[in-house]
């Protein structure tokens, strides 16, 4: 059997779209393989024929389908994130962009009301490119950790297979107030608390520290720094570590229950809060407060006094954060010990 | 059910080595109507499961891919058939149906 020049042609053409669409070390040999398979098609199919005609390799290659579909059915299925986390990848994206966003349209709004933006397109566009790097920087960041989640499941689901085939139901350990289902309620509060921790760290974020003073100025709203460097520079990790626990809450609300692999999810993040007060206690001063004392009703505050009041106030409730964080850690590897245990 | 039994079916046509196209058309033939979307990404699995080896002979008119079962196949190919076999009889009796 031989093909005439156009049919060679349109078969190598069909044979490029598929080597394309594949992807892998193995694209070379499942593009020969496709190749074989076709030739063995026509072969069947016109035995008779001498030279096979571009209309016939034409009439084969409809009934395939497009290179991209023939591609996709030799290829192993390919997921960045699976059916199993899906529906909480989407619920948490549907909670934190919007928060990003609402965060960063209010920032613009206090800046345009206290005079730091000028109008006109610049900053029509200026908004609308910070809106779409917010949005693309939180999916991307999602995302990432859903992916990481994705590959790091499947030693959990081979650890339940193996779990499930020495199961005896005599060593089902018993209910604790941490195992029985978790209120949906609390769960709720956790994720709204977080949305809006996550949206105050964004609007920080983006208005470089300042928050908005009401009443202070003539027009009835003025701005001041309330946060060092020393802070800013820390503050992408909170937003981080925000998400992270909204999405944990997330897969708990959806899920219906902890799992082991939330415990874990919640044991890194303690662990990463404590590691971030750490670091903050160390880098005081973090609040400043020369913006508010440079405003009319504070001309009489001593400056110093207040602020040295305000760090050290600040620095207790920290020191009181760490404390309870590390007891929290302390009970949440505890009770993962027991659970080992039993 | 199906996917089950065209993996058996396979399996057992890979006892002597074969290449895609010819596996195909036995199993047609054989009553099993099966696709080339099915079959061929169900010999990589099979292949990268440890239970296929595959090889290119270039002698014939064309390269082509030839799949036959290695000793593990084999030995998983037994523990099917009697699985199959297992079902069958109790199918059988359920349905009432006779030799």
């Amino acid at each position: 059997m031989k093909l005439n020049k156009n049919a060679q042609t349109l078969l190598e053409r069909y044979l490029l779209g598929v080597h394309r669409a594949l992807t892998g070390k193995q694209r070379d040999d499942i593009r020969a393989e496709i190749e074989s398979f076709l030739l063995d098609n026509l072969e069947e199919r016109y035995p008779q024929s001498e030279e096979i005609s571009e209309s016939q390799v034409m009439g084969l290659l409809h009934e395939m389908g497009s290179p991209a579909k023939l591609a996709a059915q030799f290829s192993p299925q390919r997921y960045l994130i699976g059916p199993r986390f899906f529906p909480v990848y989407v619920l948490v994206l549907r909670i934190v962009v919007p928060v990003v966003l609402g965060a960063l349209t209010l920032s613009l709004i206090i800046r345009a009301f206290t005079g730091e933006l000028s109008g006109g397109a610049a900053s029509a566009l200026d908004f609308i490119a910070s809106l779409w790097n917010g949005a693309l920087m939180a999916t991307a960041f999602i995302t990432l950790v859903f992916a990481i989640l994705e590959r790091v499941n499947p030693e959990e689901v081979a650890k339940e297979l193996k779990d499930f085939e020495l199961f005896n139901p005599s060593d089902l350990p018993d209910l604790s107030d941490e195992d029985k289902e978790p209120n949906a309620v609390e769960t709720g509060f956790e994720i709204v608390f977080g949305v809006l921790g996550l949206a105050f760290f964004t609007y920080l974020y983006s208005s470089g520290g300042h928050l908005p003073i009401f009443g202070a100025a003539q027009d009835g709203l003025a701005e001041a720094r309330f946060f060092t460097d020393n802070f800013m520079r820390f503050l992408p990790f909170m937003i981080a570590l925000s998400g992270l626990e909204i999405s944990r809450s997330a897969a708990v609300l959806v899920q219906g229950r902890r799992s082991v692999l939330t415990d874990w999810w919640h044991i890194c993040t303690q662990v990463a809060n404590l590691v971030l007060i750490i670091f903050l206690l160390n880098a005081f001063p973090l609040f400043s407060l020369e913006g508010l004392l440079a405003q009319p009703f504070a001309a009489d505050w001593d400056a110093a006094r207040v602020g040295t009041g305000v760090n050290t106030g600040i620095r207790v409730v920290m020191a009181l954060g760490l404390f309870g964080t590390l007891l929290e850690l302390c009970q949440q590897l505890y009770r993962q010990y027991a659970r080992q245990v039993k | 059910m199906r996917r089950g039994t065209i993996v058996l079916a396979v399996m057992s046509c890979l006892r002597q080595p074969q290449y895609g196209y010819a596996l195909l058309s036995e199993l047609n033939e054989g009553g099993l109507e099966v696709g080339q979307d099915t079959l061929y990404p169900l010999l990589r699995r099979l292949e990268e499961q440890g239970l296929l080896d595959s090889e290119w002979r270039v002698e014939e008119p064309r390269p082509r891919r030839y799949y036959q079962l290695n000793p593990d196949g084999e030995q998983v190919l037994v523990h099917l058939n009697t699985e199959w076999k297992k079902i069958n009889q109790v199918l059988r009796r359920m349905t009432n149906e006779t030799e």
